[in-house]
């Protein structure tokens, strides 16, 4: 954490190369509406950490109380050795010294500076020296041609570069990087994604990355933390979250659009109430199971016209059971259908299936009787 | 004509205004930086802009007049604040603090607070972030309080004529000469006053908001900004200077 030693390298120290540091956070916050209290630990050696979750459920206020601009109202925060913060020893250590990289959604440039002076400001001692770096930071996140211009002037995806560029120049300790992507048109995000994608390969520091986009949390992240109203209520590989994420909140930020209330009925079968049937799983089921979910990709409409119907495929079974079209939503690249397999108590979240068909599907009409076939290993248990 | 009550009144306005500025400030940071006794210490810094300028004067008086604490200590150090023009300028201070202080409040509070907490994160103290970020930025705010600051000394009576009296050439003001002149039922000399008054006060308020407009209206560089362009690519083609010089 010698954040103040000089170096020639733009990102860290170079000679110890990652050496593994531990982030400890519990906090507890009083927000109003809900209360922050969420517990984690993460190490730099786990890769990049996401923090997942609907708007407003405390990410960023997470953020703010590691990097001290927020104080919590109890709990203990350390980085490695160095405690920032513990309601317990009265320890709390200013922003200042805390040395985080903290990147704002809105990257908060100073709008008085220019893109020069701004990343000039990240500098721990604003000294002449300095200035070398600052040329060359500014040409390895490509805005050397911006320097002199103020943040008004510049474009979304420069802002994003200059705000980093102003935060690698403090040589963080830790990078919080709060929905960096959200004040962005959608067009300009792969590009700069791939930049941001380089730009953090380079540190090994830990990373904290939050956002409420599932696919970014994919594509960066490593490890990821689902929070919601203010708890975290998982932590687990990345992949684990999109294959099983044994959590109804967690699925449903995963993606998964199937629910149905379900209950235990054997070590390899559940009742699926809404759907109103029963389905068979690869893996025996949980005691406390509570639901069940299927990915929309998951589902295969089998239609009753004499094709054949591969619910045999290899050594993967199918469960198969029937529903109605109820209606046909267009996509760009496919369409989606959405069933109803049991009429009584579906509703929007519970009960309906939706299910990706592709462009060339022939055609279903609404009010069509179809037999749906679900593989045993895409059903996911859910608590 | 005597022009000593405009002389007069410019000095005691202009000292006022320095007054009220700094003070008006660092008042402002503070209520912006404390959580707990907000409100108390807003309502004391806002009072003498509700309170009857008599009571101020009288208040004033007792604490800088010749029986006061203070008023003795400053009599030792041969400043007399009573009758002269010296305690003009504090009553007018005192009355035109509020508008400044309130303005400037209002300024830094509107200001994004991510643009303090990243300048936190990024190391910096809290009065490096004041002068480079806050001031910066709240400058809108500074000016129109700094304008509110002085038209408010110009026209100041009340505590004035209690604190520093209403002497001819010593601390009489404008305000106070065309009380006088009312007085001694002298209407040309009171109008031509008033007259001088408004004109002043008209033309601060104009090149205020005429200023405020281009800034907010120009989304490009603006005359400010293009100083400090100036100053920064200035600065750099220096430091380049030196550095060829030293890898020479």
């Amino acid at each position: 954490m010698n954040n103040e030693m000089q170096s020639d390298t733009l990102y860290n120290e170079p000679s110890e190369k990652a050496e593994v540091v531990r982030l400890t956070v519990d906090v507890k916050r009083n927000l109003g509406k809900f209360s922050l209290d969420i517990q984690f630990e993460h190490d730099s050696s786990r890769g990049i950490l996401g923090i997942l979750g609907s708007s407003g459920c405390g990410k960023s206020m997470t953020l703010k109380c590691i990097s001290g601009v927020v104080r919590p109202d109890r709990g203990y925060i350390a980085l490695g050795d160095h405690v920032w913060y513990s309601s317990a020893k009265r320890i709390f250590v200013k922003p200042r010294n805390r040395g985080v990289g903290h990147l704002f959604q809105d990257y908060a440039l100073f709008p008085n500076m220019t893109v020069r002076d701004n990343v000039l400001a990240g500098m721990r001692q604003e000294k002449r020296e300095n200035l070398a770096r600052v040329e060359s930071l500014l040409q390895s996140f490509y805005i050397l041609d911006q320097a002199d211009k103020y943040p008004r002037e510049l474009s979304g995806g420069q802002k994003q570069r200059a705000a980093l560029a102003r935060v690698f120049a403090s040589k963080p300790s830790i990078l919080l990087l709060d929905e960096p992507f959200s004040a962005l048109d959608e067009y300009i995000r792969y590009q700069l994604e791939q930049n941001l994608f380089e730009y953090l390969e380079q540190y090994d520091g830990i990373v904290l990355y939050v956002s409420h986009n599932r696919d970014e949390i994919r594509r960066f992240c490593d490890q990821v933390v689902v929070m919601e109203d203010g708890h975290a209520i998982s932590y687990m590989p990345v992949v684990n979250l999109f294959e099983s994420p044994w959590h109804f909140s967690s699925a449903r930020l995963a993606g998964v659009r199937n629910f149905s209330h379900a209950e235990k009925r054997d070590t390899y079968e559940i009742f699926a109430k809404e759907w109103n049937t029963s389905l068979t799983v690869q893996y025996p089921v949980p005691d406390d199971i509570r639901l069940v979910g299927v990915r929309e990709s998951s589902v295969r409409i089998v239609i009753p016209d004499g094709r054949t119907r591969d619910s045999q495929q290899g050594e993967v079974a199918y469960n198969v059971f029937s529903a109605t079209v109820l209606r046909i939503v267009s996509g760009i690249t496919s369409d989606t259908a959405v069933l109803l397999p049991y009429e009584r108590d579906s509703d929007e979240l519970f009960g309906k299936m939706f299910v990706t068909i592709d462009k060339t599907h022939p055609p279903l009409l609404v009010g069509d009787r179809v037999e749906i076939a679900i593989p045993e290993t895409d059903i996911m248990c859910l608590k | 004509m005597d022009l000593s009550p405009l002389w007069i009144s410019l000095k005691v306005s202009a000292t006022a205004t320095v007054v009220a500025f700094i003070t008006g400030i660092l008042a402002a940071w503070l209520v912006v930086y404390i959580d707990k006794g907000k409100i108390f210490i807003d309502g004391l810094f806002t009072l003498p802009m509700v309170l009857p300028p008599t009571v101020l004067g009288f208040i004033l008086l007792l604490i800088l007049g010749k029986n006061g604490a203070i008023g003795q200590f400053l009599d030792r150090l041969g400043i007399h604040v009573v009758f002269s023009w010296v305690g003009a300028s504090i009553a007018a201070a005192v009355v035109a603090f509020p508008m400044m202080y309130r303005s400037v409040r209002a300024a830094f509070e509107q200001l994004d607070p991510d643009l303090i907490h990243v300048a936190r994160t990024l190391g910096k103290k809290e009065g490096w972030i004041m002068w480079n970020i806050m001031l910066p930025n709240a400058w809108p705010g500074v000016l129109s309080g700094t304008i509110l600051a002085f038209a408010r000394s110009m026209g100041e009576f009340g505590a004035t004529s209690l604190l520093a009296g209403n002497i001819p050439g010593k601390t009489r003001t404008m305000s106070q000469a065309v009380w006088s002149a009312v007085q001694m039922n002298n209407r040309e000399e009171a109008k031509r006053w008033s007259l001088m008054l408004i004109i002043i006060s008209f033309v601060v308020i104009y090149l205020t908001n005429h200023v405020l407009k281009r800034e907010s209206s120009s989304q490009r560089s603006t005359w400010l900004a293009r100083i400090r362009r100036k100053k920064s690519a200035a600065d750099f083609a220096r430091n380049e200077e030196i550095e060829k010089q030293e890898h020479s």
